[in-house]
């Protein structure tokens, strides 16, 4: 029974995790929670167990206390009891918060085990949120968002589900310690989050370009490398930008860290420098965080570094390393590039019109190299804000001399019936066949289905990820808000936006399309379908 | 101050120890060698460096900056003077925790900062951050360096909203103060970028820009009353540069100016070369000094290839990729607000004692200072260790330095009293800056005076007294630095007041040709009869290129200034001055007309 209940909550859970809000989505979301659930039945086993140790430890202890404050439970409790039972067909707009918490105890009041301080605390936050929820409504707000984000701030403090990344959890006051003890430990300045955040994504970062990481740090920086500090700076300034850009500094950044690498003595270099690396690339993560391509190659990095034997020298040690980056910036990027060249030029026939989304630097590779080829085609580059990456890309394809012709995302529809064939870039390949890339090209993506024309993802195999996400709300990134202000005519209308508290400004950097929109993903080991992911990832840890 | 603390800056658990190799990320240097040359008044007895700032030594502010961000090191270039009072100096001791490595350069040679820089090539391994002895600001200062980290440039310099002045200066009469020589900075549209710096000085008539430059950037933002801190990052290539090009003397005057224009002169393009035979050597001059500005790092191609792929560009409208391909950038960050005053003038001086509490929080009376109950001392005053203030005294925003002593029924405001000074009994100080040693006779009244240093005011009496000359011979410039006329008058309504008349001439003699160079002159007018007395103190600055001698300026002065017609009491002068004085009254009393090289005067 408290099984069952259990798995309902993590449902619940989930489904308040993902904020999902369409009805389809939420179907496959229940489905996969189901299929979750049964793996998480060893885990909440042991949870359970403890929770039971934990409660028969508070009876002993607060066997007086509870006397005192049993007339304050059953307070709580009844609350609980009259608010509306956790279907699995609720939505979340109905404000599940004060039902999931007491969900546990609510149906057996004749046990009324005693609450641990936690519970109470989660228990009170509830109420207050469920008056805040009513009282909304009252105004007429759409406040009942706010109150799911927040309600799942207090089922994740009484249960912490096990194993989520930390940077989906910035909503999670103990994460957060976490995180400020680690960082404290690996000496690096905790970056403060920015600004309200709009709700459903208030577990994720949100940090200000303006208020830099080096602010906190001292100048001539001694715990982190310099070329760290810099490339930290131009993540977050958005100077280097782009997977490919970004892994590519990352390693000439390492490569520079190496060289200046020496093994202190009574030290072994393989754990050394890998114990080295690992406060810089959590200083990375704060300045932005980090983006899967970067992952495999810091994997990759942290590999070669662990394999290298312990009676190697270190100066041979350091060229090993040195040839190993140098190998993996040829092999993974510059050869991928002219690999996925060749083959997607094929695809590519006189007289095409190609629709491009934003500046993927493999597409525009892709492109250039397509024009040496002699190909005729023309080029529409499909932008959007705030970044107006797509500028950048049409002047280096005017530049090459290709045709082109610029709109902006709100006129896809009305472009794609001249278009024959479009090409996007991506962030990442995740497990599931989805594919993460710039927020927007799963609009395309969908349009283009509609219009029928086919979809072509140009992706390096390095930028395959074994996560699994199915929609854009628990995993992303948030960007700086204010790069939505815009000043026209010498009036700045969002200036002060953190003053007007309805208001909530969400730059949201990623976006997630589902393999259905998909009809061919490019690789440097050819052309396979989305769902061919997990194949390659297996082939590669084989040959890893 | 408050920038946030740095919980991070002791631990060197870093790579640099561990690694133990040289490389830092950033050497600080301070040019503490300068003479001040735009405030003699007050630097003739004590270097600029040492010059008290809230009772603390001017060059305290800077190295306070470098140490509260988190240098561990710095690089002082001084000279010996300033050495040795450094190593005197209690402050700097206590305070100061940073390793300071000193050089000396030869004083009074006429060394650049650049030449300094050159001078100590030997010591510098990495990228340099270069900061004046004379700045004083509250500059969050990661924001230069973040410039010069996140655009791996070049020259990345502070400047500042230049501040206006308000309070009165003594020795300046109100329209006085001619502005100085302006700076036209231009900037691009983020406002970081520098693409142009010129002069008012150097423009003979109107200001013109170069067409590489509006190629690139159509639009620039050209700013006046902009004040450079002299504050800048540079790349060791610059260093390395100056070694190789022993023509740049000076950092702000040359260097800075050049690499801004090198920003957009032709890279190492041989067509180019071929364009113009004429200059075709200077080109190639360029290319190889070009050349060495860019070495920068060793991963060239892998960094352009990261920058290639970015699709980040720090312009649009045009066809060029990011930085337009160039190499050599420079940038400036522009304070919008906060503190930052370079102490080169009186004025500034001034200011900047106004506003050094402000900067740091110690109690504003030091605890072992002694001073009665019975007295008013402002919030706004500092008052430094071991002074002794007497009863019935009254002191409001005023620093009083170190060791002095201030009698009874004294009233200090708007004042600077430096170190060890006596203020006599019933004195009334107003607007005035005292110099170290000084000694203010009983009931003495001034009002915006400088008061040299160890210069003795006499209570209050009907005669005139002049008062000494000082005259430093050095091997290659003749610095003459005259003397403080006191001289006390009664006016009708029995109103003490004193006459500070101050002239410092300064004679340069280079080599054979005897040309006077900024010959400086300040001397005091008159007194006015009306009840109202106020001294007031005139400067002159002679731009024009007198070819005289010192003898002439001097007389000239007195004569312009008209305060022979009273009798004044010639002692304790120099020999030959007093000649020339003498030689002067009598021409005033035969009413002879003196002739000077180029003009006439009459009397």
């Amino acid at each position: 029974m408290l099984l069952q209940q259990q798995r309902k909550r993590s449902r619940i859970v989930k489904m308040a995790d993902s904020g999902v809000t369409d009805g389809n989505e939420k179907k496959g979301d229940i489905e996969r929670a189901k299929n979750e659930g049964k793996e998480l039945t060893k885990e909440e086993k042991q949870r359970l167990r403890k929770e039971k140790k934990q409660q028969k430890k508070s009876k002993e202890k607060k066997d007086d206390k509870a006397i005192q404050e049993s007339g304050k439970e059953t307070k709580g409790d009844s609350s609980a009891v009259s608010a509306p039972q956790p279907s699995t067909q609720s939505t979340a707009q109905k404000v599940p918060a004060p039902v999931s918490v007491p969900a546990p105890e609510a149906p057996t009041p004749a046990e009324k085990p005693p609450k641990s301080k936690a519970e109470l605390k989660a228990e009170r936050r509830a109420r207050q949120e469920a008056e805040r929820a009513s009282k909304q409504s009252k105004k007429g707000d759409p406040g009942p968002q706010g109150a799911v984000s927040k309600s799942k701030a207090a089922t994740n403090e009484l249960q912490p589900v096990k194993r989520l990344p930390e940077h989906i959890q910035v909503d999670n006051p103990d994460v957060l310690k976490k995180l400020a003890k680690k960082l404290e430990r690996q000496q690096i300045p905790l970056r403060l989050d920015y600004g309200y955040k709009v709700s459903l994504f208030s577990h994720l970062h949100q940090y200000s370009r303006k208020a830099p990481l080096t602010q906190q740090l001292s100048i001539p920086s001694t715990v982190i490398h310099p070329a760290i500090v810099r490339l930290g700076l131009q993540y977050s300034q958005g100077i280097v930008a782009g997977s490919n850009a970004r892994s590519i500094a990352l390693l000439h950044a390492f490569k520079q860290v190496i060289r200046d690498y020496t093994t202190p003595p009574n030290e072994e270099l393989s754990r050394d420098l890998v114990n080295r690396l690992k406060p810089y690339i959590s200083f990375l993560n704060q300045c932005r965080p980090l983006s899967a391509s970067m992952g495999n190659a810091i994997k990759y990095v942290k590999k070669e570094i662990s394999n290298i034997p312990s009676q190697c020298k270190e100066e041979e040690a350091k060229r090993k390393l040195l040839f190993c980056i140098e190998w993996y910036i040829k092999e993974k990027i510059i050869l991928a590039a002219k690999a996925i060249a060749e083959s997607s030029i094929e695809k590519i026939s006189d007289g095409d019109v190609i629709l491009i989304y934003g500046c993927s630097s493999l597409v525009n590779h892709i492109l250039c190299e397509a024009l040496e080829k002699n190909r005729k085609f023309r080029v529409i580059v499909v932008d959007s804000r705030p970044r107006l990456e797509g500028r950048e890309a049409l002047r280096r394809l005017v530049q090459r001399g290709i045709s082109c012709t610029y709109v902006l995302i709100s006129a896809v529809s009305y472009i794609l019936p001249e278009v024959s064939k479009v090409f996007l870039g991506a962030h990442a390949l995740l497990a599931n066949g989805y594919v993460m890339s710039r927020v927007g090209t799963s609009q395309i993506a969908l349009v283009a289905k509609a219009f029928n024309v086919p979809v072509l993802v140009c992706c390096e195999t390095y930028k395959f990820c074994e996560r699994v996400q199915t929609d854009s709300f628990v995993s992303n990134e948030l960007d700086d808000p204010d790069d939505l202000i815009v000043t026209r005519n010498g009036q700045t209308h969002l200036e002060h936006w953190q003053q007007e508290p309805p208001l909530g400004l969400l730059n949201l950097v990623y976006d997630v399309t589902p393999p259905d929109f998909v009809d061919l993903v490019i690789t440097e080991l050819g052309m396979i379908p989305c769902t061919s992911v997990p194949v390659v990832l297996r082939v590669k840890n084989v040959d890893q | 101050m408050r920038l946030p603390p740095l919980s991070y800056r002791d631990s060197r658990s870093s790579w640099t120890k561990n690694t133990g190799t040289d490389t830092m990320e950033l050497q600080a240097v301070l040019m503490a060698a300068g003479g001040g040359s735009r405030m003699t008044d007050l630097t003739y007895n004590t270097p600029k460096p040492m010059l008290p700032v809230g009772n603390k030594p001017l060059m305290w502010y800077p190295l306070n900056l470098l140490e509260r961000v988190g240098f561990e090191e710095v690089i002082v270039i001084t000279t010996k003077e300033v050495q040795k009072m450094m190593s005197t100096d209690s402050k700097m001791k206590r305070d100061i925790k940073m390793k300071m490595e000193v050089v000396c350069v030869p004083e009074d040679g006429d060394m650049g900062t650049a030449d300094a820089l050159r001078h100590i090539q030997q010591k510098i391994k990495t990228d340099i951050l270069v900061v004046s002895c004379d700045l004083i600001t509250d500059v969050a200062l990661h924001e230069v360096v973040d410039l010069f980290r996140a655009h791996n440039a070049t020259l990345a310099m502070l400047m500042s909203k230049a501040h206006e002045f308000t309070e009165t200066v003594p020795g300046q009469k109100g329209k006085k103060r001619t502005a100085e020589q302006r700076d036209f900075v231009g900037v691009d549209e983020s406002g970081k970028r520098l693409l142009f710096m010129a002069n008012e000085a150097d423009l003979e008539d109107g200001l013109s820009v170069r067409k590489s430059i509006i190629r690139k950037h159509p639009r620039m933002h050209i700013k006046t009353g902009l004040v450079d801190a002299h504050l800048y990052c540079l790349k060791k290539a610059v260093v390395d540069f100056l070694t190789e090009n022993k023509s740049i003397s000076s950092i702000r005057g040359e260097l800075v100016p050049y690499l801004v224009r090198k920003q957009f002169s032709k890279t190492t393009n041989s067509q180019k070369v071929k364009e113009d035979l004429e200059d075709q050597t200077q080109k190639k001059n360029d290319c190889s000094t070009n050349h060495e500005l860019l070495i920068s790092s060793r991963d060239e191609p892998l960094l352009q290839l990261a920058q290639e792929r970015s699709c980040w560009n720090d312009h649009r409208g045009d066809m060029s990729e990011a930085y337009h391909g160039g190499k050599l950038r420079c940038y400036v960050h522009i304070m919008e607000q906060g503190l930052c005053y370079r102490v080169n003038t009186l004025a500034a001086y001034i200011e900047a004692n106004r506003q050094a509490p402000k900067l740091f929080e110690e109690p504003p009376v030091h605890p072992s200072a002694i001073i009665s109950e019975r007295c008013q001392v402002g919030s706004d005053s500092i008052i430094g260790e071991r002074c002794q203030i007497a009863e019935k005294t009254s002191i409001k925003r005023s620093t009083i330095g170190i060791s002095s002593n201030v009698k009874e029924k004294v009233k200090v405001t708007n004042s600077i009293v430096m170190h060890s000074v006596t203020i006599e009994e019933g004195c009334n100080i107003q607007g005035s800056v005292i110099c170290s040693n000084a000694i203010i006779g009983r009931g003495a009244d001034l009002k915006y005076c400088l008061v040299g240093n160890g210069q003795r005011i006499e209570p209050e009496a009907p005669c005139a007294s002049l008062w000494l000359t000082q005259i430093r011979v050095s091997a290659v410039c003749v610095r003459v630095c005259v003397c403080v006329f006191v001289f006390f008058y009664v006016c009708v309504r029995a109103c003490a007041c004193v006459c500070v008349h101050y002239i410092d001439g300064e004679v340069r003699e280079h080599g054979q040709n005897r040309t006077t160079r900024n010959s400086t002159a300040a001397a005091c007018s008159h007194t006015h009869t009306h009840t109202h007395t106020r001294t007031l103190l005139t400067r002159e600055h002679s731009h024009a290129p007198f070819v005289l001698s010192f003898h002439t300026t001097v007389a000239k002065l007195i004569l312009s200034n008209r305060f022979l017609h009273t009798k004044t009491c010639l002692c304790g002068w120099n020999t030959a001055l007093c000649h020339h004085l003498f030689w002067i009254s009598t021409a005033e009393r035969t009413n002879e007309v003196i002739v000077g090289t180029d003009q006439l005067m009459e009397i």
